[in-house]
């Protein structure tokens, strides 16, 4: 398999069953040392598969910590027209274990306007 | 429906064994645009044996329209229950109260199991 980002995402919108398209994505880390604020680490843009191609570079190597992906799916909705959501955005905070620093990391975001789902995929 | 009852509520259902999630701390906060957007607190409560916070707002609070916060400390409920590999430390659901649809009941299930969950406007 070609070197991939070691933290992935991929969004799709179960309500028409397609990706999630042009979803802007923003990773963070729990910064313990700075009074626990999140600092940022990669931003990117879901692309026609629902997926950011290169968050994080291939040689990125993981530290251990908390992490935290936001996915501002207001504006995925606004640009399918779809006016009523509940959710402005969706924020999932993960953790990357101590001695887990190598795996890699997947994160599915199942979306629709009143309901989302998301998991540890690989 | 016959008695007040909170506003908001929620519900936390553990799916990797069937049952309510209790004892998950529970905090409900509120956006504030008027102060460089920081999150105001608005209540706090721990789920009960059916998984739900019996009342987070007194039944005559009037919600206003915005974005709300609402934080389950999950890590804490997987530690009680002696689940040492748990991937979501805490989960947080943002969701919306519009303009208009301020006396609507708003209802936050959380489907939990340790590597997956699951959330939608419930009632």
């Amino acid at each position: 398999m070609a070197a991939r980002s070691p933290i992935t995402c991929h969004v799709l919108d179960s309500s028409c069953g397609r990706p999630g398209r042009n979803v802007p994505v923003k990773l963070e880390i729990l910064n313990t040392a700075a009074n626990n604020t999140w600092g940022g680490l990669a931003t990117g843009l879901t692309d026609s598969d629902g997926r950011v191609g290169t968050l994080l570079d291939p040689s990125h190597q993981l530290v251990a910590g908390i992490y935290r992906m936001t996915f501002q799916t207001s504006d995925y909705w606004a640009s399918v027209g779809v006016i009523a959501y509940f959710h402005p955005y969706v924020q999932i905070i993960f953790e990357v274990a101590p001695g887990a620093e190598k795996q890699h990391y997947h994160i599915p975001l199942l979306l629709s306007p009143f309901s989302y789902t998301t998991y540890r995929g690989s």
